[in-house]
């Protein structure tokens, strides 16, 4: 399997982006906040050593551990929005409400729309396991980018704010699934056998635009969030009388419409 | 005749376009809601009648949110005329997107008053959720029925909450009280 030059650096990119992305994880202790996330790009690094081992044991052995990577890597990816969810949408112990609900009718109709359009696309494979690889990354792409605006869309209509770091994670994972439907697209119509070099050049852009989205990664959680201001006692006290007066009237109102 | 690869990238192209705009125009709201200042969401607040509202309000309560002994005196027709129909009930529920925008505010500058936003932002969503049952009850045509109850509890509830956000923006030494008494 060889490398081109561009290919190569690219790689190597990648690969020692993701180290130093890590030290920033594990520097800035946020491996405690995002557990998840983490995991996914101690993932990725370990995929990239395996892979560059691997690859001496020939194409069989290199596809399936290709794919076992690329199915645990879209099952992390999935639950890095999950994590990013409960930092919304459950900013307390419990969840936000009318959140389960919202979320869950999201979760349908990016699955339905997800799976609607990969079954649409034929992949530029008559391989079984290149097809199967390439149909899972194309519908993770379009899950994602469908959760990333459906969870900005919910947490605006729930004025829930997004923390930075949160957000930053959130933003470069969503751009990261955009720039991957339009790669999937591209390339299913191009077609391998037909045009590999344009084939081969959209996966490369591909690949700068996640190198791009890993050094936004690696700026934003290096920066620390701004610090939250002190609330003065005296509107702190306020607050809770807000609180205390709207829950029993709205506790009557509840009452007089049972009765 | 359209072929299933062109039909492919037609809606793969219009799913990323749509997914785009949402999604520019959600961060452009979030930020836009991010960048309010306490002055700003506080002015968005709809002009009300606080007179007829408070007078609603109460017939209903005490000013410590107490049921009145007597009960309730005003008719379903005043309790209409006063709070302005369906209009005027749909002029509280605009003014409680205000109250869950108070409650981004609050939490974003605040997270140690996190339970209490959170709370804030569910009763606003209740108040809402209350005002789109008189809206359904207007559309089936039991709005006579229902309005008098509905609508009087809404308002008292309303009323309390903007008295109480008053005297947090008193508290909180912030300017342009007195305008903003005025105004609510």
């Amino acid at each position: 399997m060889h490398l081109s030059g561009f290919d190569f650096v690219n790689w190597l990119a990648s690969f020692l982006g993701n180290l130093v992305l890590l030290a920033v994880l594990f520097g800035k202790r946020r491996f405690e906040s995002f557990p998840v996330f983490t995991s996914w790009i101690v993932l990725s690094v370990i995929r990239t050593i395996t892979l560059f081992f691997v690859r001496f044991l020939g194409s069989s052995s290199y596809f399936y551990v290709f794919w076992s990577f690329a199915f645990v890597d879209l099952s992390l990816q999935l639950v890095v929005f999950y994590e990013a969810a409960i930092h919304i949408f459950r900013p307390g112990p419990v969840w936000a409400s009318h959140v389960r609900r919202a979320f869950a009718w999201i979760i349908s109709l990016a699955l339905l729309i997800g799976i609607g359009m990969t079954w649409l696309g034929v992949p530029a494979t008559g391989e079984l396991r290149g097809t199967i690889v390439i149909r899972a990354d194309f519908l993770s792409s379009v899950l994602m980018s469908e959760l990333f605006v459906g969870m900005l869309i919910l947490s605006f209509r729930l004025g829930l704010p997004w923390k930075t770091h949160v957000a930053r994670i959130v933003q470069g994972l969503g751009v990261y699934s955009m720039i991957g439907i339009i790669s999937g697209s591209l390339q299913t119509y191009v077609g391998f056998p037909k045009d590999h070099a344009a084939y081969n050049a959209i996966f490369r852009c591909r690949v700068v635009g996640f190198l791009i989205c890993q050094w936004f990664w690696i700026v934003s959680l290096y920066m620390e969030a701004p610090e939250p201001r002190k609330l003065p006692k005296e509107m702190h006290r306020q607050l809770i009388l807000v609180q205390k007066r709207a829950s029993l009237l709205l506790g009557r109102l509840s009452e007089s419409q049972r009765s | 005749m359209i072929s299933r690869l062109d039909l492919f990238v037609a809606i793969s192209a219009l799913l990323l376009i749509a997914l785009v705009v949402t999604a520019g125009v959600y961060w452009k709201k979030s930020r836009r809601a991010a960048d309010s200042t306490w002055e700003s969401l506080l002015e968005r607040l709809n002009d009300v009648n606080r007179g007829n509202v408070a007078r609603v309000a109460l017939d209903l309560i005490d000013e410590d949110g107490v049921n009145s002994d007597a009960g309730p005196e005003l008719d379903s027709t005043e309790i209409w005329k006063l709070l302005g129909g369906l209009e005027g009930m749909e002029r509280l529920e605009a003014n409680c997107d205000v109250l869950i925008d108070l409650a981004f505010y609050v939490q974003r500058e605040y997270p140690e008053a996190l339970v209490i936003a959170e709370d804030l932002r569910l009763k606003a969503r209740e108040i809402q959720w209350h005002v789109s049952r008189l809206k359904g009850a207007a559309e089936r045509g039991n709005l006579e029925t229902s309005f008098a109850d509905y609508a009087q509890r809404a308002a008292a509830t309303y009323y309390l909450m903007t008295r109480h956000l008053l005297a947090l923006y008193e508290a909180g030494n912030l300017p342009g009280y007195s305008q903003l008494q005025a105004a609510l």
